[in-house]
């Protein structure tokens, strides 16, 4: 049986907490504070929702000296549509979202 | 926590997410690097270690995922046959010395007299460890067989228990002075994962790089 895309319980909860500060960029140490998962766990949900597009990140500064860039990450619009609807219940899924997109 | 322990596990954690670097494939590298910068914020010893365990843990079923021979089912099915013949020797020498402890007797006749003095000394610990092995490689060879790559995590921990018993069991059969014995498969497969572990940390310094000043493009 194939898994939905994105929609075990450890996305979700990803998604979620993502879609609480959508403009804001978030750590991953702090997302996986918040959301309760391990880096093992984690990261290759993060990859994941950036290879569908849904997830951008970039390298950020950070305020102490001698501490190395870190890598931040937010939801794209598309990720921010696609995790409103799994926040509320709709059946979307990121096949039609992503086919939209592209046409 | 003491500063040496707390500096030793601040070592062991870097150098597990290096390793992960190393590990990733080159076109996930910068989020290997991501979570190696993370390791930078976290103060509590632990949480790093847990940290960089994890790190390796995407590294690890990252590159696997690159391995397209792991697609053909045939593939899958032969590795899992040779799990299996291998969670079978190990649970078939932790049964057997499990029985010389509750039929001494029997287990006279049936392994020699020999042996006998390599099974009278294997601690508890070991059959435990073996029997443990035997249940990690058959847990392995299901996800493996049923297209998951999440057998990666248990095949590391069934190989590492592995040679952890295997180390032991060398350890008891030299302490016995045993070598002549049949055990002494054993040590060839003791001195093939000192090798394996030789390469793996040769390999790790080959790719090791440090944090890098400005952020990968």
């Amino acid at each position: 049986m194939t898994r939905l895309p994105n929609r075990s319980a450890q996305t979700l909860r990803l998604l979620a907490e993502l879609l609480g500060s959508p403009r804001g960029w978030r750590h991953g140490y702090e997302l996986s504070k918040a959301t309760g998962l391990k880096s093992g766990t984690l990261y290759p949900i993060l990859m994941r929702l950036a290879d569908q597009g849904l997830l951008t990140s970039k390298w950020e500064e950070s305020d102490c000296p001698g501490v190395p860039l870190r890598h931040v990450y937010r939801l794209t619009p598309d990720g921010l549509a696609y995790a409103r609807d799994q926040a509320e219940g709709e059946p979307a899924t990121l096949s039609a979202r992503m086919s939209k997109a592209n046409s | 926590m003491t500063r040496p322990l707390h500096a030793y596990m601040q070592r062991i954690s870097s150098s597990l997410a290096e390793h992960a670097v190393a590990v990733m494939p080159a076109a996930r590298k910068e989020w290997a690097r991501a979570m190696r910068a993370e390791l930078a914020s976290l103060d509590v010893g632990i949480e790093r270690i847990r940290w960089s365990v994890g790190c390796l843990r995407a590294a690890y079923s990252q590159r696997v995922r690159n391995f397209a021979v792991l697609d053909r089912l045939g593939v899958r099915i032969l590795i899992a046959l040779l799990s299996l013949n291998e969670a079978h020797g190990l649970i078939w020498s932790a049964k057997l010395a499990w029985v010389y402890r509750t039929n001494p007797n029997w287990a006279a006749r049936y392994l020699g007299a020999e042996s006998i003095q390599v099974f009278a000394a294997i601690p508890t610990l070991l059959i435990g460890l073996s029997a443990i092995s035997a249940a990690l490689y058959a847990v392995a060879a299901a996800y493996l067989l049923c297209h998951r790559r999440n057998a990666v995590p248990y095949y590391a921990a069934a190989v590492g228990t592995e040679l952890v018993s295997l180390i032991g069991f060398s350890w008891v059969s030299v302490s016995v002075d045993s070598w002549s014995l049949r055990s002494e498969a054993s040590h060839y497969g003791v001195w093939l994962g000192y090798t394996v572990i030789a390469l793996m940390i040769a390999n790790h310094f080959r790719y090791r790089e440090f944090p890098p000043s400005r952020g990968p493009t």
